[in-house]
């Protein structure tokens, strides 16, 4: 078994991927749940997650110019 | 994700399980590396492929920055080791790994463990490099964590968050007693739960953490004879160090995602153990197929339990409804139920017991958590206020204002209460405060337009709408709202621009 992994050093990583696969295939007919609802994402999407407070991406958002995105709110305290 | 494909979760999912089966490929690699031996390094990444624990970082797509760390952090790993055995350019290896270290710390600060790691690698394997070469090299990853330090207060404004103190012997006991639990949990990954509750004083008293204990200090003491086995070993305890102080930690205390870059250790080291170290210490001929045996066997029930339990992340109902099966004593479940019994069936004798119960069981955890008393002061008030004592709902609400002065939630109570009475100044003021708490919440600026609109502040209400609409561009009602609250102010062209934006049905 060790020589034919060494001898194609392809067949490891695809069959590990092939059987991770197999196995969590379910993941993929579950839909959202508790934090992760759709609006979470399409809010989070939008801003939070780059410029959001909070976020750790905050510094990189910044330069990115998200204080001066056009659908920032108009009266949003958000300035990150 | 969400710009390329929309609120569908398929393609979470399939992102999550893409960067967790490269995860997997990255454990192997790094098997590989370390024992030089394809097969030992094969089932080590296929048994922490399929652990049980691993079903909640990979279903939920909020554990994210668990699978993002856990690659990352991997990746570091891989190309120190890869530095260490280069011949030339070494630091510059080394920099490399600890960019790849910084990302991971980016994704999630249980990467910090990183460099501990490392230093136990040159403790348990040491090589005939000089103390000064190795502090040289050791520099791009205390590097990684100052830039992270200094990001993390830029964004956060503070280092780390501050509990109320408790006694060192109390911490220490907690910290044993959460390491033996997560040791039990992958030893027996049975009743998993996303909601799971810790019991200080059950924990102790179990073997669990005395067995871990021993174990890595015996991993201490045979560490010149089987050097690489008690790195592995102590790559448990190192990597999970983070999920061990329960000042850091909120609900749950003990978390099955904490364990997923842990059990790496453990699971190259079992393999380690099985396939190369056993057959050498007791050198019968059958003795390594019956150590791969039976190591393909526990793969089989790791497999088959994790795939019994992916469904329970199905959605919210069924994983509420198995969390609370196997964790009856967590506060937040019974939150939840309270809320299904209140909204879905009107049973508001029901839903003030369990809300009643989650007050009590956060007050008798280890580290009761505001959030949860917060949540069950605004379901109390609203029910009270459903039966008609204002009083009483009015008293909850402003508790949870003084509990928890940031949050939004109690702001919009108190303005929803004074809104249906036409006491809208009132009211504005308390939507107001929720807008300055979360300026993403739609309901808070939607209500604080109207109130506007009733007050006649025209301009102020049309500001509002625009900033609902902002946050969610599909939220029709807003749109109208502001051509309403313009056309109020004369401006005729200004609605009818607005109506023109309005997204179709």
């Amino acid at each position: 078994m060790d020589g034919l992994l060494k001898k194609r050093p392809l067949a490891a990583p695809a069959t590990l991927i092939f059987l991770t696969a197999v196995v969590y295939a379910g993941t993929l007919t579950n839909g959202f749940v508790y934090d992760d609802d759709a609006r979470s994402w399409k809010i989070l999407s939008s801003r939070t997650l780059a410029c959001g407070p909070g976020s750790l991406l905050a510094l990189l958002g910044r330069s990115a110019g998200c204080t001066r995105t056009s659908t920032a709110p108009s009266n949003s305290s958000v300035t990150g | 994700m969400y710009r390329l494909a929309g609120p569908n979760p398929a393609a979470f999912h399939l992102f999550q399980l893409l960067l967790y089966a490269a995860t997997v490929v990255l454990v192997y690699l790094l098997g590989r590396r370390l024992f030089r031996d394809s097969l030992t390094a094969y089932l080590g990444a296929l048994l922490w492929a399929l652990h049980p624990l691993h079903v909640e970082p990979v279903a939920w797509i909020s554990a994210l920055p668990d699978v993002g760390f856990g690659f990352f952090y991997l990746l570091a790993l891989l190309l120190f080791l890869r530095a260490e055995k280069a011949a030339s350019g070494r630091l510059r290896e080394h920099v490399c790994a600890a960019l790849a270290f910084l990302v991971a710390l980016l994704f999630k600060e249980m990467a910090l463990s990183l460099p501990l790691l490392i230093l136990a690698y040159w403790f348990f394997l040491p090589t005939q490099e000089s103390r000064l070469s190795r502090t040289v090299h050791f520099i791009p990853y205390l590097s990684a964590v100052g830039a992270y330090a200094a990001i993390r207060v830029s964004a956060l404004g503070y280092l780390i968050a501050s509990r109320p103190g408790q006694s060192t012997p109390h911490l220490a006991g907690a910290a044993l007693g959460l390491l033996g639990e997560h040791s039990r949990l992958f030893f027996w990954p049975a009743h998993l739960s996303a909601y799971r509750t810790f019991e200080f004083e059950s924990a102790l008293r179990s073997p669990w953490p005395w067995l871990t204990l021993v174990v890595v200090l015996g991993m201490l003491l045979i560490r010149k004879r089987e050097p690489l086995l008690s790195f592995l070993i102590v790559w448990w305890p190192l990597a999970l160090l983070p999920c061990l102080d329960i000042r850091q930690l909120s609900i749950p205390f003990i978390a099955d995602r904490f364990s997923y870059l842990p059990s790496v250790g453990l699971c190259l080291g079992i393999s380690f153990l099985l396939c190369a170290r056993l057959p050498e210490w007791v050198p019968r001929a059958r003795l390594a197929s019956l150590t791969v045996a039976g190591l393909v066997v526990v793969m089989i029930l790791w497999a088959f339990q994790t795939v019994r339990a992916i469904p329970h992340w199905r959605d919210n109902e069924a994983l509420a409804a198995h969390s609370l099966n196997q964790s009856p004593n967590a506060a937040v479940l019974h939150i939840i139920q309270a809320e299904t019994l209140q909204f879905r069936h009107g049973d508001l004798d029901g839903a003030a017991r369990e809300f009643e119960t989650a007050l009590r069981l956060n007050s008798a955890s280890l580290q009761p958590l505001a959030s949860v008393t917060y949540s069950s002061y605004l379901g109390l008030g609203l029910i009270a206020q459903q039966r008609g004592r204002r009083e009483e709902a009015l008293s909850y609400y402003q508790r949870a204002v003084q509990l928890l002065p940031y949050r939004a939630p109690a702001y919009e109570f108190l303005g929803a209460f004074y809104f249906p009475g036409g006491d809208y100044a009132k009211a504005a003021e308390y939507f107001a405060q929720a807008v300055r708490a979360n300026p993403y919440s739609l309901t808070a600026r939607f209500y604080l337009g109207t109130c506007q609109l009733k007050l006649g502040k025209y301009r102020q209400a049309a500001e509002q709408f625009r900033a609902a609409r902002a946050v969610d561009p599909t939220y029709r009602q807003a749109y109208e709202a502001e051509a309403r609250a313009l056309e109020a102010m004369g401006d005729s062209a200004g609605a009818a621009g607005v109506r023109g934006l309005m997204p179709d049905e």
